[in-house]
Parts: C-alpha cells; structure tokens; sequence
C-alpha cells in the first residue's frame, strides 16, 4: 500500500481565520502567538522522556566511553589514560573474530528463525480449529519466563544421559550414542540458537498474528476474484500490508537477541572454549570476573557501535521503502 | 466439483491440525519436562534413562516453595511491574505527541536516539547505572528500581506506541481539529483513547519485559523483603547444591498467573496489534 | 484551563499510584539514622539450609543483647550473583559493614582499598586468636604481610565419591578404591562400561571448580600456579604430568566433559552413570538423599609415592574500607567467631578448629579423611588478579579436553597468566 502522507498541521490559511472586523495583521501575529505555544507544548511533552533516558543512559554511556580509554580495573582505582591501548589490542585479537562471528551467527539464526516460526504459526493461529483458543493462550509460556529459568531447563533438557532430547532422539534413531549437545564446541552455538528461538518466538508470533489480522479482508476477496490463489493473495496482498509490522519487530528482536546475556550464559558460560562466547557474555566476564572496566568499556563501546551502524542502515532502507513517514 | 473442494478443504483442515500439533509440541514439550520435574522426588529428577513421568509422584517441591517469603517476592513482582507499566506508559504518551506530530523538527533524530539508548549493554550499563540512582536516592526502593526499568523499557514503548497512534487515520484528528480541540487535546481526547487497544498492548509487553529482570532487581535492592520474584527463584541455586524440584515448581507458579491474566488479555491485546498493524 | 486539567488529574493518579504501592523513601544500606540507635549491615551468600537463617537471628539477637542501640542488618544473596552485587555495590560507593568474601577474592579486594586491614583490631582482640583457626584459613587472609580477615568457614576440594556397586559389578573391591594415579587409571578403565556406566566423571566447564579440581592434582604432584616469589610456574614438568593425568582420565569419562560443571557430575554419579566423582565434602548430604546405592567416600589418589594435596577453599568476613562503625563491625565478626555461632551460621565446615572438628565429627562420613585432607591442603595463589589467572588455567583446561598437547598449552598459559601479572603490577 503506497504510503500516505500523514500530517497534523490542521493549519487554514490566515484568511479563513480572521475574525470578522479583526485586522490581518493582528490576524498573523495571533497565527504566530499560536505557532509558539504549539511548539512550546510540543517540547514541553519531549523533554520529560528525553531527560530521563538521557539521565538514565547518557551518563553511564559517557562513562563507558572515557572508561574505554584507560587501563581501569577494580584493583587499580585511579585509571590512566592510555588512549587506544584497550581498542588495539581487543581488534587484534583472536577473540574478538570469534566474539564476532559467534554474535553475528546467533543474532541472525536466531532473528530468521523466530521470524519464519512467528510468521507461520501467527498465520497458523488465524485460522479456524478446535482449541485454537487454548494453543493462543498456551504460546505465550516460553517468552514470560524468565531468561535464567530457561537456561536452567534446556541445560536440563540437553543432558546427554540424563535428559529428554537424547533419549527421544535416540528412541526415533535421529542420532547415535549420546551426543553432548552443550559440552561439544561443534553443536553449542546451534544448542543454545534453539532454545532462544524457542524462548523468544511467541513476541514475534503475537505481533504477526495481529498484523495478520488486520489485513482488510475485502483487499484478499477482491484479490481472489482477480484470479490469484493462494500464495499469491499471500504474496503480494497480506504480506506487503504486514510489512510494517514486520520491519519493526525484526528490528527491535535483532537489537534484543544481540545484547540478550541470561540464556547464553546460564547455558554455556560462553563454552566451550569460545564457541558460545556472544558480546553479552564476553562484556559481562570483564566486567565483574576479571573486572577490567577500561576492556569492558572499549567492547561496549564497539557493541553500541556495531548495533548502531546495523539500526541506521536499516532505518535508513526503511526510509527509501517509505515505512518511517 | 463440490467434491473436491470439499475434499481440498478436508485436506487443508488436516493439515492445520498436524501444524497445530507441531507448534504446541514444540512449545509445550520443555513446559511438560519442567511440570514434571516439579512432581519428582531428588532420586527421579536425574535417572538414567530420564523418566518421562514421575514413578514418585510428589507434591513436596510445591510445599517447600509455597511459603510467605514466595508470597511477598510475587507481591513484590506484581507492584514494581505495574508501576513500571503505569510510568513507563506515561512518558511513552508524553513523548509521542511531539513525535506524531510530522511539522516537528528533530523528529527523526529523536526517535533514532530513543533506539540507540536501548543498545548500551547490561554489563557496562550497571555501575555507572547505580552510582546515579544512588546519588539521586533512588537505591533499594522498589519506586528506584521501576525508574531503573525505564531503560530498557522506555525506547521499545516509545517505538511500538509510535505505531499504534500513526495508525488512527487522520481526519479523526482534523475532525477534532475542526470542532476546536487544541492539538494536545485532540491528541489526549480522541486520538489516545481509540488507540487504548494498541496502549493495552504496549503494557502488556512493559509488563512481560520488566517481569523478566533479575539482575536490576539485584543491583538495585537489598532488603529481601522488597525483592522480586526471579531473584527468590535464583536463591534455589546454591554454591554447591540446586534445589531442582523446588526451582521447578517454583517456574511453575511463576507461569500459572501470567499464563491466566495473559488468557483474559488476550482479547484486547490482540485487538490492540491489529489496530496498530493496519498502517504503519 | 480545561484542557490541561485531564492530563494533570491523570499525573497525579499516576504520582499517587506509583507512591503508595512503594511506600515512602529509600532505605540505606549502612550508616546511622536520625535517631540515635546504629545500624550494622552484614551481607553473606544465601544458604538454602533454613536452619542458617535461625543460626544468624541467634548471633544477632545476643549481639544486639550486648550492644543495646545497635541494629544488625543481615541480607544474604544468591549464590551465582553475590559477587556482582558486591562489585557493584561497593564500586558504587555504598556496601555492608560486614561481608563474607570467597578466600581468592581477599587479596582482590584488599588491592582494590575496599576492605580494611584488621592487624590492630586482631592484636587487641581475646576472641579472635590465629591459633584457633585452621592454619589454611587464617593464611587466605594475608597480603601484603597484612591480616584483611577472619576466616569463617573453610572446607578443602575433593574426596572422591564412588559407587560401591559398580565396583563391585566390574571385579574391583569396594574396601580398597585406588590410592595411587596407576590404580586409579585401572580401575576406571575396569569400570567403563559406555554408555551404561562410565569410569570417572570429570568437571571441565569454564568455572572456578574446573581450576580448583584440577589444582588437586597438581598440588598432589608437588606442581604450583604461582611460586613463593610470586612467579608463574604454571608449566613446570609437576603441571604437565598431572594434567596428563587429567587427560588420561577423560577417555574413561562420559560425554561433555568440556560443559559439565559441579552439579553435572554429581548427577551423573547420583544417577549410577559415573562410578567416581571427585567432589567436597559438602556433597554428602546431597549423596544421602539423591543417591540409592552404596556411595563411600575416600581420599582420592595420589602419585605414585606421593600424598594426596587437596586445594584448599572457604570464606572470610571482612570490613568495609568505608564503613562508619568499623568497631562494631569488628566486635559482630568476633561474636560469629565464638565456637557456637561459627557452627550455628555455617553449612560448610567452620574455620575455627575446635568448632571446624565438631562439625565434621557430627555431622560428616569418615571425618578423618576430612581433616587429614584439611590439614594437608594448600590454597590457591594468594593474588590480587586471581579471578583472571583462573580465567587463563580454565581455557587452557578447555583445549586440554579438546585434546590439545599438554606441554604447549601449559606453556602459553604460563606466558599469558606472566602478562596478567606484568600488566597488574
């Protein structure tokens, strides 16, 4: 659907608004008055939140900022500046090629994944059957509970002697022996990619569902009557009036899943060895086992960076397709 | 003819079902390994091979967990999560006034920086984070720690909130416009109030995020009596020992009102996603 | 005007709202109040034993008996975030009076000026004596040849845990598990029985426990991390040879050595799948409920011709740096360190020897075994960067599982580990 511009200048020209026996010029200069307080209320309603989230984020993103140029850490209380020091040796390091890639990895699987299984089961939960209801109310459980519960669970669930998905996989002959799906470097990261799809696919599913939903049903019957099947009502009349839905829970899931730490870490510690090791966990080992704040910082400092590139470019293509008006 | 379609339908009806099928295998499977495992006694939760359903029945994981520290710990949960809802919906409206409207300048920049606040991560956040909200007096209160939540929950409000209120065609506005409604008024009056659904949906996420928190929680509060309840579930993870049975049962009653509130919601949460999906 | 009076009437329900489900202000966390009574905050790690809780509302009930117009706070944490809290807290400028604090945090936060030294408050102290505590214990509280706390419990890793059953099953007698490292290969090559029943479980997870695990044998065998001079020997010829051993030993392990913590193998032991585990002491009453079969408890072996060293762990009480009563904090960490208290607030054996032995005796199998392995124990390096020294040794055990060379991998550890101390000094 061609975006419509939308404004709320509800302004009529001078003329109209002159008041009969009021000269135009006071006209103007009452047209101006008004113009003031419009914008003077406008900002008067922006500051509180702004301020707030400035206090809130500003000053410990500034100090995560300043702290990345020192050499700070809990046993040496008076940093010193030491200028790049901490970004050099963080982009040269081999760490930080995996930290990478793993959180590139994780954040797109996971990101695809839950907007493939959200599409298709909100698509799914639109449709008529007996206890749909019931399966509505039932796929919220995995997004309310609580990151650490979870991470609990599935490291319950991935024992390889002791737990459900072995022996079930073993009794179909899906796999042999009993593989330790978090204890081997090979299969962590897809380990640990499922159960945050799992946890984290509801939102998606929610927001689809209603995106679904909202499609005028006139728009598919008049496409139907054309002649189109199926797929094709699906492909060129629901899907494009859900994109707006879409465009911003695919963001704001990108943005979460990068930074999400409570899963990955109760799961795995970021093991073996590196191969679950995502931003999240690596900043948070820094930060409160080695407790380095100058190291912790720089890697903050180059997450906010990399995430922030990711949501101008995005919004930016967003902007050319015309979604953020 | 009839005959196929009616066959095409039947068809298509089984093949919902076994979708269905799928999806409340996929989702409820861990939900049932956790049920379960609140049922068991210590000597069953690791068996080899793992029982699928307790031989042991027991409710003594339930007992153990149903105490009036677990009472408090959920009050606790309910309070700071509402009032995080009630304060974060407040600012959210307050903000998107000035970003629905378009003759706003600096609007782009605005919402573009709302975003950027929510990337810093959690980590490198909390220190700085706790030395204001000591200076500002706001440390082990649960009013502090609903402040706290402001910052992961605030940008995301601002951004799904935005959406729902674009939504509301506009000659509704010009149409209060027009009967001499100030902009704010029009705003506060008409516009706001028909897009309550998508606002309801909004709280709900507020509420289901701020749920989630343990490490604010942590940080933030010291006295046990105000704490909530993710961290009284994380007291079951000793140094040496966890608590499996009771975590589990514990998860368990964790989810049962969410679960009953979200049922009752779901009609108006729905709704609301719709009205807010029909433009972007 | 009416058009602001909706939103301002709606303000203030949400001001109003938000205050009264709150209640009024904030609470402090140490320090005085306006009134005259003095309140002191001590904080600990939370004990899932109910009878903990009652023990420290006795401690606190005689001190406030003793110090009437004191107030004493005590606010216990979860395990797993007791440290972050800590850090945070105290980094915030703000923290208890009193705190327990893990053996290898002591130096990092006596480096760090957050807690204070206790050398003058000790020497005019009757109640709190060096000889009365275990010698392990006191010796975690030196730095810098000052004395940073008072040890409150103290246990010592690794006993091994093993399956008489299985023993049994597989020809081997259960009264005579092996004492040597030869012994111990044979029979848990015996008793591997994949994927029924494995020889030995094994913790390999990037976890502290991995580090103080593996320290065992290379204490056993006469190896150390860091030497008297406070250098790196983390890749002496001692090192190599036992974490050969520990190599030696995974071939008899089950799956997934390199993610199974503490809690994974005392479930693969209690689950009958692992015929041996090495674990403390404080395992035991786990055993007693989770495991349905016969479990004893030995000293675990040693090298050839040597004795069996275990790494030694526990926690101190220490006092804020900032604290504005540090004699009454001081006075609160006498009173926990009168024999009844230290056994009424402790699940872990108590630091004081009189209490320490009573408790073992009460309440442990084999106390003897216990206290032999207590007594023999060395501690971990005594290092303001130890938590990153662990970090290093926990990521050269991880290649070593993955089958790396032991030599080369000990070798760049060592290099590693000498640069965290180079850059921290």
């Amino acid at each position: 659907m061609p975006p419509t511009v939308r404004t709320t200048d509800v302004s009529m020209s001078v003329a109209e608004r002159v008041a009969p026996g009021q000269a135009p010029g006071e006209a103007i200069a009452q047209e101006k008055r008004r113009h003031r307080r419009q914008t003077a209320l406008r900002v008067l309603c922006i500051i509180p939140p702004v301020a707030l989230l400035g206090a809130l984020v500003a000053y410990p993103l500034a100090n995560a900022i300043y702290l990345s140029f020192t050499t700070s850490s809990f046993i040496n209380p008076d940093p010193d500046f030491a200028g790049l020091v901490n970004y050099k040796a963080i982009l040269t390091s081999d760490t930080f090629l995996t930290v990478l890639k793993n959180s590139l990895i994780w954040t797109v699987a996971v990101v695809a994944a839950q907007f493939v299984i959200g599409l298709a089961s909100a698509i799914l939960l639109s449709q008529k059957f007996k206890g749909r209801l019931v399966l509505r109310s039932m796929v919220i459980l995995p997004w309310i509970m609580p990151g650490v519960i979870a991470g609990v669970l599935w490291k319950l669930l991935y024992d390889p002697y002791l737990g459900p998905v072995n022996a079930l996989a073993g009794g179909l002959g899906l796999v042999d022996g009993n593989p330790a799906w978090l204890g081997q470097a090979s299969t962590a990261l897809a380990a640990v990619v499922i159960a945050a799809i799992w946890k984290g696919f509801p939102l998606s599913t929610i927001m689809y569902m209603a995106a679904y939903q909202g499609v005028p049903n006139e728009l598919r019957e008049a496409a139907r009557s054309d002649g189109a099947n199926a797929w094709q009502v699906f492909r060129h009349v629901t899907l494009p009036a859900m994109a707006p839905t879409i465009r911003t829970t695919v963001l704001l899931t990108t943005v979460w899943t990068f930074n999400y730490f409570d899963l990955v870490y109760v799961m795995t510690a970021g093991g073996p060895g590196t191969s679950t090791e995502i931003f999240p966990t690596y900043i948070y080992r820094e930060a409160f086992q080695n407790v380095r704040y100058g190291v912790a910082g720089a890697y903050g400092v180059i997450s906010v960076v990399l995430l922030s590139i990711f949501t101008v470019v995005y919004l930016r293509q967003l902007n050319k397709s015309g979604g953020l008006d | 003819m009839s005959v196929t379609i009616a066959r095409r339908k039947a068809t298509r009806q089984a093949g919902v079902y076994v979708a269905a099928a799928a999806l409340a295998v996929f989702v409820l499977g861990p939900i049932f390994w956790l049920v379960t495992t609140s049922l068991k006694p210590r000597s069953e939760v690791f068996a080899s091979p793992p029982r699928f359903l307790p031989t042991d029945l027991t409710f003594a994981n339930y007992a153990d967990v149903l105490t009036p520290d677990t009472m408090q710990f959920f009050v606790n949960s309910v309070i700071v999560c509402l009032g995080t809802t009630v304060l974060c919906l407040a600012f959210s409206l307050l903000a998107c006034f000035t970003l629905t409207r378009t003759g706003t300048r600096g609007r782009k920049p605005i919402l573009v920086g709302v975003l950027v606040s929510q990337l810093l991560p959690q980590a490198v956040l909390l220190v700085p984070l706790y030395r204001a909200a000591d200076t500002l007096g706001l440390l082990n209160s649960r009013f502090g720690l609903m402040v706290a939540f402001m910052t992961f929950t605030l940008p995301v409000a601002i951004w799904l909130l935005r959406g729902f209120l674009m939504a509301i065609p506009m000659e509704l506005e010009e149409a209060a416009r027009l009967d001499g409604l100030s902009e704010f008024g029009a705003y506060w009056r008409v516009i706001v109030p028909l897009a309550k659904p998508g606002v309801a949906a909004v709280g709900i996420y507020v509420f289901f995020m701020a749920w989630q928190d343990f490490m604010y929680s942590l940080v933030f509060l010291t006295d046990a009596s105000k704490r909530t309840l993710p961290l009284g579930v994380l007291a079951l993870i000793g140094s040496h020992t966890i608590e499996w049975g009771q975590l589990m049962a514990v998860s368990a009653l964790l989810l049962v009102p969410i679960l009953l509130v979200f049922t009752f919601a779901q009609r108006y949460f729905i709704a609301g996603l719709t009205a807010g999906a029909v433009k972007g | 005007m009416t058009r602001f009076k909706r939103p301002a009437l709606v303000g203030a329900a949400v001001l109003a709202f938000v205050s009264v489900t709150t209640g009024c202000g904030d609470d402090s966390d140490s320090g005085s109040d306006g009134g005259g009574s003095k309140v002191i905050t001590i904080w600990d790690q939370e004990q899932s034993a109910k009878d903990i809780a009652e023990g420290y509302d006795t401690v606190v009930k005689q001190f406030e008996k003793d110090h009437p117009g004191v107030t004493v706070k005590v606010e216990t944490f979860p395990f797993a975030q007791y440290r972050d809290k800590m850090l945070v807290a105290m980094k915030g400028g703000t923290g208890p009076d009193v705190m327990t604090l893990d053996q290898v945090w002591t130096p990092e936060f006596a480096a760090a000026g957050l807690i204070q030294p206790l050398d003058d408050q000790i020497g005019g102290s009757d109640v709190v004596k060096e000889d009365d505590f275990f010698e392990g214990a006191w010796a975690s509280n030196q730095y810098q040849d000052k004395t940073w706390g008072v040890p409150l419990n103290f246990d010592v890793w690794e006993q091994m845990y093993y399956n008489a059953d299985l023993f049994k099953a597989a020809g081997l007698d259960p009264d005579k598990p092996p004492t040597t490292w030869s012994e111990w290969n044979d029979a848990a090559k015996k008793l591997n029985n994949p994927p029924n029943s494995f020889g030995m479980g094994l913790i390999g997870c990037k976890d502290e426990s991995v580090s103080v695990m593996t320290d065992s044998l290379i204490f056993s065998n006469g190896g150390e991390i860091l030497d008297d001079n406070g250098d790196v020997a983390f890749d002496s010829p001692e090192n190599v040879a036992a974490y050969e051993q520990y190599q030696a030993l995974l071939d008899y392990a089950p799956n997934g050595t390199a993610g199974a913590c503490e809690q994974d193998i005392v479930n693969q032991f209690t689950a009958g799948k692992a015929a041996m585990i090495l674990d403390g002491s404080w395992q035991q009453d786990t055993m007693k409920t989770a495991a349905k079969f016969d479990w004893r408890i030995a000293l675990p072996p040693a090298p050839d011709g040597e004795e069996f060293v275990g790494a030694l762990g526990g926690w101190n009480l220490a006092v804020n740096a900032k604290s504005d009563n540090s004699d009454l904090a001081f006075e609160l960490i006498e009173t926990l360190s009168q024999p009844e208290n230290q056994a009424a607030v402790n699940s872990l054996i108590p630091a004081l020897q009189s209490a320490g032995e009573k408790f073992v005796n009460d309440n442990r199998q084999q106390p003897e075994v216990i206290l032999e392995a207590l007594a023999s124990g060395r501690p971990r390096p005594a290092s303001p960067v130890y938590p990153q020294l662990s970090q290093v040794q926990q990521a050269a055990v991880q290649d070593i599982i993955g089958g790396a060379d032991v030599k080369s991998t000990l070798s760049d550890a060592a290099d590693q580990m000498q640069e965290v101390i180079d850059t921290n000094s």
